[in-house]
């Protein structure tokens, strides 16, 4: 099930929420479990089998590195086997066929394989459960001995699909107890809103305007920058409107899970928007791989090794193709450059001209995302710049521009906090107009829901 | 002393090779579930292009019409852009039901969703011509829909059975 379908915001949420509500506390859990299950097992009836095994193995692993908290080599042992069983799914599902044509490649021999279906949200779910076991390695929680509590935060549906990757550490408490009103499902129902209207009103929208784009075989430089920039923004609006839909539905359940994105679009270098996007991922590799590596606090060259290590894994962690890998390593290299050369720099120029540099980088990173094809990849960036391209401007991007010009005006002021804020005064001034802007920006997006097909979420299939 | 000390060792073994045994089956259930899985719903990444050549042998096939992008919309409320690719003939006549689509998702709850709507394609056809339409009733229980690892179909006319047997020889 999606959250960007009738069935889910007509069926399942509004006869999930009612029992829920109604429900004594004690079974709230049990309930939210099963939900999730059925959430789950709605779009994924095999691998709802892969998601419980997980959670069956992954709690009891749990309870294991906390049963020989007194014995450092039995521990680690246990704590290399849950990562090699953990691991071992995700190569299984997701990096398989890109290893066996990757050897392929490099030997000259086609080793036929065939194609399994990506188990949804697996990259996320696979994450989530090993970051509750390096936390209880490293003793900064302990085991849930209780497997219901556990299996919630698992499976929880809000964020099985496409995160955040929620740390058990921040929701232990509310895991056991947690508080629901009025007034948090109100705040949890307006945040999906958001989150709605930004995936099918925008993020939808503009994927139709970039797939336009990227359908003429040859292009002018501005067209090429047209149809990246209703990427970028389509991938923004798409990742963070399913974020806030996340969050927001964590609320109305009675949880507060952190923020995933803090406008990214306004950082004013690459390591401050790094900061701001998914910040989930990017906080689990800094914890997990970045410091247990030496982060910083090694010498020059292994500092660069480290990071460039944990932006080829971001990137291959994207997508099982080596535009994803090439992708991560490009903005290690961004980092490392502004780390090291660039910063004092940037300190003495005005912040607006800091934003055109750090957005020009993300644009140029996201067709490295978008193209996962190296000839496709590299005509793409070369249109952008001149080579092989049909000229600087033609009656192609004129007439995109043209048809596009509100959609990416909108997007461009929605990636901003400012609108948000007249929102949030808004609330407190005059709180029935919020309610009607909320109810026609659902009406909208039912709407379009109806009339249009299907549309996936793009870091879905990650 | 040295019996209970014998005792309290003796529980702990027990205790351990439980665990290891409790590990084991985990990994051994883990392995059981993937080959099954391997076996029964995965399918070769063959190239919707491949596919096509393959499946336009079979003159049945181009006799009907090759369907655009915006037909694709319409019978089974998807976007090619939204897939990995497609193949898709039907019919001129509203009044034949001769079709074949194959499609490709990006992942399993996309096959998952396409078969939903390809199921929903059938289930309308034989709504429309229940009632008046034997030849074509005929045609549509027979008619194959179904998904295999990325793979959705919707396969209806008399060959119907001799396309889903090609196709799924090549994946």
């Amino acid at each position: 099930m999606v959250f960007n379908s009738i069935f889910f915001i007509f069926c399942f949420l509004p006869v999930f929420m009612l029992l829920y509500y109604l429900i004594p506390g004690k079974l709230r859990n049990l309930l939210l479990f099963f939900g999730s299950l059925i959430f789950y097992a709605w779009g994924e009836p095999v691998y709802v089998i892969l998601m419980l095994f997980s959670s069956i193995f992954n709690y009891y692993m749990g309870t294991e590195l906390e049963r020989l908290y007194y014995d450092d080599r039995k521990q680690k042992i246990n704590l290399v086997f849950s990562i090699v069983v953990n691991l071992a799914i995700l190569v299984f599902f997701k990096y398989y066929g890109f290893l066996l044509n990757t050897i392929g490649g490099i030997t000259g021999i086609h080793i036929p394989h065939p194609e399994l279906s990506l188990p949804i949200g697996l990259s996320f779910y696979t994450f989530r459960n090993l970051s509750y076991l390096f936390d209880i390695y490293l003793s900064k929680i302990n085991a849930q001995r209780n497997f219901l509590t556990f299996a919630v935060y698992s499976t929880m549906f809000p964020y099985t699909s496409a995160g955040p990757i929620i740390r058990y550490a921040d929701i232990e408490e509310q895991l056991k107890q947690r508080t629901i009103n009025i007034s948090k499902f109100g705040i949890g129902a307006e945040l999906f809103v958001k989150g709605l209207a930004k995936k099918v009103l925008l993020a939808d929208n503009l994927s139709v305007l970039y797939s336009g784009i990227c359908s003429h075989p040859q292009m002018s430089v501005l067209t090429a920058w047209t149809g990246i920039l209703a990427y970028t923004m389509q991938l923004y609006f798409d990742f963070s409107g399913y974020s806030d839909m996340a969050i927001g539905l964590g609320k109305m359940l009675g949880f507060d899970f952190n923020k995933n994105f803090d406008y990214p679009y306004i950082s004013t270098s690459v390591s401050e928007f790094w900061r701001r996007w998914h910040i989930s991922l990017g906080s689990w590799f800094r914890d997990y791989i970045y410091i247990p590596l030496g982060g910083n606090r090694v010498s020059p060259l292994k500092h660069i090794r480290n990071i460039l290590v944990v932006w080829a894994l971001t990137g291959l962690w994207h997508g099982a193709s080596w535009n994803f890998v090439l992708w991560g390593v490009y903005y290690g290299l961004f980092l490392l450059l502004e780390k090291f050369v660039l910063q004092k720099y940037l300190e003495k120029i005005p912040s607006w001209i800091r934003t055109v540099y750090t957005m020009l980088v993300v644009m140029i990173g996201w067709v490295f995302f978008s193209q996962t094809d190296f000839g496709a990849l590299g005509h793409y960036l070369g249109t952008m710049f001149g080579i092989g391209a049909s000229g600087f401007i033609d009656s192609t991007a004129l007439y995109y521009l043209k048809t596009g010009f509100i959609l990416l005006l909108i997007s461009i002021l929605a990636c901003r906090p400012a609108p948000y804020q007249y929102f949030r005064n808004l609330i407190r001034r005059r709180p029935a107009a919020a309610i009607i802007i909320n109810l026609i920006l659902f009406a909208l997006s039912v709407a379009y829901m109806v009339y249009n097909s299907y549309t996936p979420f793009l870091y879905a299939k990650f | 002393m040295a019996d209970t000390h014998g005792t309290d060792s003796g529980v702990t073994g027990m205790r351990n090779y439980l665990h290891i045994f409790i590990k084991s089956g985990l990994v051994l259930f883990l392995i059981a579930y993937l080959t099954v899985l391997y076996t029964s719903d995965s399918a070769k990444n063959i190239p919707m292009e491949q596919i096509a050549q393959t499946m336009e042998q079979d003159s049945d096939i181009i006799s009907l019409n090759k369907e655009n992008r915006s037909d694709l919309k319409h019978y089974y409320q998807t976007d090619d852009r939204n897939i990995d690719g497609y193949f898709f003939y039907k019919a001129a006549s509203p009044m034949a039901v001769e079709e074949i689509c194959i499609m490709k998702a990006n992942d399993s709850t996309q096959a998952n969703a396409l078969l939903e709507n390809a199921s929903a394609h059938l289930a309308g056809q034989k709504q429309i011509f229940e009632g008046y339409g034997t030849d074509q009733m005929a045609l549509l229980n027979n008619a194959v829909v179904g998904k295999k690892g990325n793979y959705v179909y919707y396969m209806c006319g008399a060959d119907a059975q001799n396309w889903h047997t090609a196709f799924l020889s090549m994946i």
